[in-house]
């Protein structure tokens, strides 16, 4: 599926907006330093093009703006005047809560032990638990890849997983296109 | 048990001859042997039970549960005499599937009663439909057996007797499949969740098992999206796939955004330069120099934006941080997904002039 010419326009709109604002503060960046401004301003405009509804959005702008970061003021010069709405002071608190119960619960679940042992030959049953290991094991991956992965239960991981690959697919598409086009002109 | 093999004998009698009064006369002994079955004290007959199932559907032999059954599957079709003074309902076909009706229409009327009403207007209800049904019934038994109505009606009846080995513990008790309906309406009202063959019916399970069909929904989906994962079967290899297509695309993001940082001392990319109206003749001067040296077959100006995306796909994954020759071959294409973003033209004044209005 590819993404919506829609939301690519809302990505480059916003981003180019980042951009400009970004180079109003600094002048004479290095060349790393304009690299992290160029992507930290299109995760952003990526995030903000989703407009709060799902939770990796979310997630990423307030990883962004986190306290004390140099790049809070970036993100607020981006996002402008919904910064206020979209750095929801609550969302960590919430992220907390939610760590704990998903904690709390697989502590219960091994203290009660295996409940159910359905019948089946022993090799079944050792293929299945090797599968369940492994399943577990690339969910966690997932999870540390999805900003704001970790506080989520394997469904709505799912579900964020989706909306983040087509988002991403997006903003690859544009900024490829955009740096090839600036390459193009730089030549000329 | 005399009299109940009395009247069971009398109806296997009567089992050749099969009429609409035998029928209404069976309606009135059939709530009688409900009440008293409810009564009295119930035989360990379920494999008889459910050989009578077997009987009645050949063909929904697959849909048998119990472990009970499965013995009996294995025999041959059981003779009719033997089960004569053994269990309460007769072996006529006609009736067991009127029975395993009967269970149907209680099942449904306990379903639409469901969430809300006392046990005893539940109870009333079934022997009311079940009543009705019986009228209704005459005139479905001669016509051929509908095979679809069968399976369902075995799986509703098995779901209801999962419920009961649930309840008491112990598969030794025989029900019929009025006396669980009767059970039922005693019982709490429920969420009736289709369970299918073979699985327990525990709630703990159901829940677990409606989570794990919508993460399987939700999986297919994903499947779907990612290039090449639909042939793989696997959710630990198909977990793979997506890992390694996010983390592909993070990578892309990260040398896309140093090569735009390389590309221009600016941050802003001059995008007036890009976007004024001189673009136009930039498109006219580079595409006639541009087109001739490269044979590039597949470019369109209203080339699909598919192609161009797996050519890139290609292009950024080998050549991440290559040299400026090999950009040269993306020119026309990048100017044209520029310009078919909106879709509607394919000038470039018209787009720039789009952003320029929405900057």
């Amino acid at each position: 599926m590819s993404p919506p010419s829609s939301l690519k326009q809302e990505f480059l709109k916003k981003w180019i907006m980042g951009l400009q604002r970004c180079s109003s503060s600094k002048k004479n960046m290095s060349i790393l330093e304009r690299k992290k401004a160029i992507k930290l301003s299109a995760d952003v405009a990526m995030a903000s093009a989703r407009n709060g509804t799902t939770c990796w959005s979310r997630a990423l702008i307030a990883n962004a703006s986190k306290d004390s970061s140099d790049d809070k003021h970036l993100v607020e010069q981006i996002l402008g005047p919904e910064s206020e709405r979209l750095i929801m002071k609550k969302v960590p608190r919430g992220a907390l809560v939610c760590n704990k119960r998903i904690r709390s619960k697989k502590v219960l679940k091994r203290s009660c032990g295996i409940r159910r042992t359905r019948k089946c030959s022993p090799q079944a049953a050792l293929a299945t638990s090797i599968a369940k290991r492994l399943v577990r094991k690339r969910t966690r991956v997932l999870k540390s890849l999805i900003p704001g992965g970790e506080f989520m239960n394997v469904v709505s991981l799912i579900e964020e997983t989706l909306d983040y690959i087509i988002s991403l697919r997006a903003q690859v598409d544009v900024m490829r296109s955009l740096a090839s086009v600036s390459e193009l002109v730089n030549h000329n | 048990m005399e009299p109940n093999a009395g009247t069971t004998e009398a109806r296997s009698n009567r089992t050749p001859s099969e009429g609409d009064e035998v029928a209404a006369l069976e309606s009135l002994q059939f709530t009688d042997e409900i009440h008293r079955l409810i009564s009295a004290p119930p035989t360990d007959n379920a494999s008889s039970f459910t050989a009578l199932l077997e009987l009645r559907a050949p063909q929904a032999i697959q849909l048998l549960h119990s472990p009970e059954s499965a013995k009996l599957i294995a025999a041959p079709a059981p003779n009719v005499e033997d089960f004569k003074g053994s269990f309460h309902f007769p072996s006529n076909n006609g009736l067991i599937e009127r029975a395993a009706r009967f269970s149907v229409v209680s099942a449904e009327g306990n379903n639409n009663n469901n969430k809300s009403n006392s046990p005893e207007t539940t109870s009333n209800n079934s022997s009311a439909n079940l009543l009705k049904a019986v009228k209704s019934e005459p005139a479905e038994t001669e016509s051929s057996q509908p095979l679809v109505s069968v399976p369902t009606v075995e799986k509703r009846s098995i779901k209801r007797k999962d419920r009961e080995k649930k309840v008491k513990g112990s598969t030794k008790k025989r029900k019929t499949a009025a006396y669980e309906s009767s059970e039922d309406a005693e019982k709490l009202p429920y969420v009736h969740v289709r369970a299918r063959r073979g699985q327990a019916t525990d709630s703990h399970s159901l829940a677990e098992r409606a989570r794990r069909e919508k993460i399987n929904a939700r999986m297919k989906l994903l499947q779907e999206l990612v290039p090449g994962c639909n042939k793989i079967s696997g959710t630990a290899l198909v977990l793979d796939e997506i890992i390694n297509h996010v983390q592909s695309l993070q990578r892309q993001v990260e040398f896309l955004s140093m090569r735009l940082a390389a590309v221009n001392p600016r941050i802003d990319f001059n995008l007036d330069s890009i976007f004024t109206a001189e673009s136009g003749s930039l498109m006219e001067s580079n595409f006639p120099s541009m087109v001739m040296p490269l044979m590039w077959p597949e470019v369109q100006v209203n080339g699909s934006r598919q192609q161009y995306q797996q050519q890139w796909h290609f292009d950024a994954l080998q050549q991440p941080a290559r040299g400026r020759e090999e950009v040269c071959n993306n020119y026309i294409t990048p100017e044209n997904s520029l310009l078919s973003y909106d879709s509607s033209a394919n000038s470039a004044t018209l787009h720039s002039n789009q952003l320029k209005m929405e900057l």
